[in-house]
């Protein structure tokens, strides 16, 4: 039977009873008037358990207010989806588990219910001032104010939500059919709005950035079945949907054929006493492994993509079994060995892609090909990432970037077809649109999301990380071996319940394979069991995120080597935090016989961790203070002589980096009740250093030495420390989530 | 089989026609020791619901919760029933109504409980398991019983 409304059906059956009734009123004979009845019932029921299911487009589970329904998006194209409450019928335990994750709230129906903060009050930020309001059915909006406490300038309505689980972003539905961020967010743990642009790692801007929209990025991996629809002249945006937020049917596929086949209870019970798989749906767990990654790859990770005129238009292509490559490219910087990080290019319609920049004397720069078979080529003579480099780099190299395909890199093309770059900021982007290949992101920042060996260090993009980590390469590792997404432990990483602290089995996944390992413990990794499972030295906490660090999803070897000539820290040293990096080197060759690197004077003596804190980018800065502020390393690395060294980062040019330096801090004997705000611009805090190295004065550092710059009580190498500072490493960091 | 005498309570074989009080005392009896029974079962949910057995409170059991309530209801109600069908037979015609009628009433009384108990057992899903296959014939019982004393409870 062809699908119809259900009210049709529902129409159709009051009919019939209508019908019924009347001729009980009318008193017809009772023979009829039962079998009428029978019969009125019979075909009522039949019509109803026909009714067609739930039109995809369910939005949410909270009821839209009033304000806000016309102003959410569009039904989506993909006429597959079924939507998360056809599923709940017959899978109510994963129903009820997808329920309490933070993939069904990635982006919800804007409301007083929904938002996770009373929505009143005024914000204001560099200059931007914006009043909150909360109408009577719930619907929230938001005032554009001249000066604070001004009358409303007019007022936009806040359609869409995004986030859970860290923060709320507030999404406001614009005339033209775009979704604009409003530039602050709700942070859940400090119960408190931040400027959006404080919230991730990158350069601290006097003036208000300009705003994200929702419906060219956020949307394919926020939703189930989004397409974004913004017109060819970019000016709006008729974007559509499927299920708001990460849904059934972004893991197990399009279902509408899935329960339509299963809607006869005899066709589910022959499947149930059966061995046959259920027809016309996705089961990730019988997944082969790459097209399992591949499946929480599509949204953890950075791409290049080649398909977005056509994602414009329809819904995302990929489906759940399907390799990335038809629809989307990983981006995987490789190391190189001897000039930083090249990014590498997946062929272009099976060609090899090669990207020169070319001087003004008209020679190119030298370029290497790295990896050829996976990657196509190279964007060559930079040293990514940072944009400093790209900058210095265009400093020498102004104006144009020629790209040719087909050639060896370096090689003159006979059609060469080239761009102006007029700074950092438009060079990736004018490689990308010469190369054809678009994305959501500047590719500027994109880079920047790695380290200089490659590996990633933003959350978020764990797909990259694992396509760096030979387990998941050479072996079986998948997501799944730690995490689940249905019978998982906690909400917060969705990790397998036997990982879960306290008493979690965390070396269970690794078992798997390195069982010789595991079996030796202290004996493998010199450490006393209880102090070190298999992640905390093979996955450290180098990756940032959401103002704090999380492990890194490339499994390795802690590596002195990659330290000294890429920068990653490496998990010895953020734990050791008093410990120089010979001091590492010196360990693993004595332990497993690595090859110890060649090191700068001052890593025999100073502390890694103390450089990085100092010297570093501020991503090795982020990620260090908030390595002080763990207790496993301030257990081995003492815990009352950092302070003066943490003092500095409270200033510092990045929010984050501010942020998690003071949470560092108040881990420090003495300033559990230090006040500090992270938001302001730097240079405003006048005098907190003093009183920070005041009240350290007061405390016995339990480390003293040139290692931690520390020379007795209150007897901080200051010098030390501000030369240290004034070779901070100061490219512009984007780490862009 | 020796014909049941009306001492025992047993109604009368089919030939027989049963007295009033003897189908009374029959549906009281069933009502009551369902009442009882299932005054235990519900004390057992609660039980399981108190210790938390994950087999009845994780959120996959969603099934199974309602299956067993149906059941503890189902069967409540139907010891009810059998209480007000037996306090109601010296009203009906014949006095003390069909035989078959109390026939369909006492194998709906076990078959539509155990039918939503036995379903859920072991559950596929949203779906009962292969006992709920009791429930449907339980209630088409209920059916023709309520209806056989619909009928014979005309004036």
């Amino acid at each position: 039977m062809s699908a119809a409304p259900p009210t049709l059906w529902v129409a159709l059956g009051a009919a019939l009873c209508v019908l019924w009734a009347g001729w009980v009123l009318a008193g017809g004979r009772r023979v009829f008037r039962v079998l009428a009845g029978l019969a009125a019932a019979a075909v009522a029921a039949f019509l109803l358990t026909r009714a067609a299911p739930a039109p995809v487009w369910s939005g949410s589970a909270e009821p839209a207010p009033a304000g806000v329904v016309g102003l959410l998006p569009g039904p989506s194209p993909r006429a597959g989806l079924a939507g998360p409450e056809a599923c709940a019928a017959c899978h109510p335990g994963p129903y009820a588990t997808w329920s309490g994750s933070h993939h069904r709230t990635m982006t919800q129906v804007a409301s007083a219910r929904t938002a996770q903060v009373e929505f009143v009050g005024e914000l204001s930020d560099r200059g931007v001032h914006r009043r909150l309001e909360t109408t009577a059915d719930g619907t929230l909006r938001v005032h554009t104010l001249d000066v604070p406490g001004g009358p409303s300038q007019g007022a936009q309505t806040v359609a869409l939500i995004t986030g859970s689980h860290h923060l709320q972003n507030f999404w406001l539905a614009q005339p033209d059919g775009w979704y604009v961020q409003l530039p602050f967010a709700w942070h859940l743990g400090l119960r408190r709005w931040l400027p959006v642009q404080d919230t991730f790692v990158q350069p601290e801007q006097a003036e208000p950035q300009p705003p994200p929209v929702w419906n060219d990025g956020c949307v394919y991996c926020h939703t189930v079945g989004g397409a974004g629809g913004i017109a060819e002249d970019g000016q709006t945006a008729r974007t559509a949907v499927g299920t708001l937020g990460v849904t059934c049917e972004a893991c197990h596929g399009d279902a509408a054929e899935h329960a339509a086949a299963l809607a006869n209870p005899l066709d589910r019970y022959r499947l149930h006493l059966g061995d046959a798989p259920a027809p016309d749906i996705t089961r990730p767990q019988a997944l082969e492994l790459a097209a399992s990654r591949a499946l929480c790859g599509q949204c953890h990770g950075v791409f290049l993509r080649d398909d977005q005129p056509r994602l414009n238009r329809e819904a995302e292509a990929f489906r759940p079994g399907d390799a990335l490559a038809p629809t989307r490219h990983l981006f995987l910087p490789a190391p190189d060995p001897t000039d930083g990080t090249r990014l590498l290019i997946p062929p272009r319609d099976g060609v090899p892609v090669a990207v020169d920049l070319q001087r003004p004397d008209g020679t190119l720069v030298p370029t290497t090909i790295l990896g050829v078979g996976e990657a196509g080529l190279v964007i060559a003579g930079t040293h990514a990432p940072g944009p400093a480099q790209l900058l210095s780099a265009l400093g020498r190299i102004p104006g144009e970037v020629v790209a040719h395909t087909g050639g060896p890199p370096g090689a003159p093309s006979a059609s060469p077809f080239a761009v102006p770059v007029d700074g950092p900021d438009s060079l990736l982007p004018a490689l990308v649109t010469l190369l054809g290949y678009t994305t959501q992101q500047p590719y500027l920042y994109d880079l920047q999301v790695f380290w200089a060996d490659g590996t990633a260090r933003s959350a978020g993009r764990e797909a990259n990380a694992l396509a760096r980590t030979a387990c998941a390469v050479n072996g079986p590792l998948t997501c799944l071996h730690c995490h689940a997404m249905h019978a998982y432990a906690a909400p917060a990483d969705q990790l397998r319940p036997e990982l879960a602290a306290p008493d979690g089995d965390l070396d269970a996944p690794c078992r798997r394979c390195h069982a010789a390992e595991t079996q030796a413990g202290a004996a493998h990794s010199h450490h006393p069991t209880a102090a070190a499972a298999c992640v905390d030295c093979h996955q450290p906490f180098t990756t940032f995120g959401l103002l704090g660090a999380i492990r890194s999803h490339r499994i390795d070897a802690p590596s002195a080597a990659q330290s000294a000539v890429h920068g990653r820290p490496n998990a010895c040293n953020l734990c050791h935090l008093d410990q120089p990096l010979a001091f590492t080197a010196r360990w693993l060759q004595t332990w497993y016989g690595q090859a110890p690197p060649m090191l700068a004077a001052e890593d025999l003596e100073v502390s890694a961790a103390v450089r990085w804190l100092l010297s570093g980018d501020a991503a090795q800065r982020a990620v260090t203070a908030a390595a002080f502020a763990r207790p496993a390393a301030r257990a081995i690395s003492g815990r009352s002589w950092a302070a003066p060294l943490l003092a500095p980062l409270l200033d510092d040019d990045y929010a984050a980096v501010r942020k998690v330096a003071a949470e560092a801090l108040r881990t420090q004997p003495g300033f559990a009740d230090f006040a500090h705000d992270f938001i302001g611009l730097p240079g405003t805090r006048p005098g907190m250093v003093a009183e920070i190295l005041r009240r350290w004065a007061a405390t016995l550092p339990d480390r003293t030495g040139p290692a931690v710059l520390v020379r007795g009580a209150g007897d901080a190498d200051l010098p030390a420390i501000e030369a240290l500072r004034q070779r901070r490493d100061r490219r512009p960091v984007h780490v862009s989530e | 089989m020796a014909a049941p005498s009306q001492a025992s309570g047993e109604p009368a074989s089919p030939t027989q026609t049963p007295t009033p009080t003897a189908t009374l005392r029959l549906h009281l009896r069933w009502g009551l020791w369902t009442l009882a029974l299932f005054a235990v079962g519900g004390l057992a949910l609660e039980a399981l619901h108190a210790l938390k057995l994950p087999a009845l409170v994780d959120p996959g059991a969603e099934t199974r919760r309602l299956l067993w309530r149906l059941g503890h209801a189902h069967g409540a109600l139907l010891g009810l029933l059998n209480l007000g069908y037996g306090l109601a037979t010296p009203h009906l015609r014949p006095p003390g109504g069909p035989a078959w009628v109390s026939r369909c009433l006492r194998a709906a009384t076990v078959l539509l409980p155990a039918g939503f108990v036995l379903g859920g057992v072991s559950i596929y899903g949203g779906d009962p398991g292969p006992g709920v296959v009791l429930a449907p014939l339980g209630g088409l019982l209920l059916v023709a019983a309520l209806i056989g004393a619909a009928r014979s409870a005309r004036g």
